[in-house]
């Protein structure tokens, strides 16, 4: 099969249904391990004692939060530039699961913050531009939601995720260009992680079962619009005919 | 958790929320859909 024909939606749809139970079972192995890594095993950090471990959710939901923005403003630009529709549908899947994580992880942020920096929120570089994401996500829904025309509205989306890209570099170095309170990248940086084993493996647990998450759950979205996008075809007259 | 309890369950708690969100929000729209198809094409008996 031409890679191609796996962006038709017909095709697409029912590789999905496939998928999902998969990663969906991926997903609850890797909670299960990451969470009992995170709250049972990992030891209390020397300086933050317990409260470390809101990392475990704070960090890979922040890290979601980036990479749900790049996977959407890419469907996006893939949408605007060479008209596939599988992933304008992406695109317009991706957006609220986004907006979830990006939510939850300045949530988390400020529930890990009061305890640490004595405040709920600060107007620091991080935290400011994390917020920013967050209002591009409900930007991108409530264009998306402004026009009738699916075309249309995918287009005039892709354009914003695209601009607001640039904000995704800001939340990254944010912590190198300005004075934070944010601490400097520890997992990321250039050469060896400076956390410590112990939390790190707990970390990328949680990191890897949010993306597995989200996969399972953007499929599942995705099955979603496709069917209601084409309502007007065959094969989805058929498909709803056949199961009722 | 000593001193920390409330800040690290209500972040756990607030995660496990925004993932059964995620979870029943699609299911729960791919059974509206379907019943909104099904009702589409009761209606026009002719599709493309």
């Amino acid at each position: 099969m031409n890679i191609h024909q796996y962006a038709s939606p017909k095709t697409f749809y029912p590789i999905a249904g496939r998928l999902i139970p998969w990663f969906a079972a991926v997903t609850a192995l890797l909670l299960a391990v990451g969470l009992y890594q995170g709250l049972f095993v990992a030891p209390p950090d020397y300086q933050q004692g317990e409260s470390v471990r809101i990392m475990f959710i704070h960090v890979p939901a922040a890290w979601m939060s980036m990479f749900i923005y790049v996977v959407m403003a890419t469907a996006g630009a893939m949408g605007l530039i060479w008209n596939v529709k599988i992933a304008e549908v992406l695109a317009r899947s991706c957006a609220p699961i986004g907006a979830s994580f990006t939510l939850l992880a300045l949530v988390t942020g400020s529930l890990w913050g009061k305890p640490m920096w004595g405040t709920w929120w600060a107007w620091d570089a991080r935290i400011t531009s994390e917020l920013i994401l967050f209002f591009l996500y409900v930007g991108f829904m409530a264009l998306q939601a402004a026009i009738d025309d699916p075309k249309r509205a995918a287009r005039a989306a892709a354009i914003l995720a695209l601009v607001g890209v640039v904000n995704i570099p800001i939340i990254h170095f944010s912590v190198e260009w300005w004075n934070t309170l944010h601490q400097p990248a520890s997992v990321g940086r250039m050469g060896k992680p400076t956390i410590h084993i112990s939390l790190l493996i707990p970390l990328l647990l949680m990191a890897i079962a949010f993306t597995t998450f989200f996969v399972t759950v953007v499929l599942a979205r995705m099955r979603n619009e496709i069917l209601e996008r084409e309502r007007h075809t065959t094969w989805v007259a058929e498909l709803i005919t056949k199961q009722s | 958790m000593g001193q920390y309890t409330t800040y690290i369950w209500a972040a756990y708690a607030l995660a496990a929320l925004v993932l059964c969100i995620n979870v029943v929000l699609p299911w729960r729209r791919s059974k509206t859909v379907r019943r909104q198809l099904e009702e589409y094409y009761r209606l026009n008996r002719e599709p493309r």
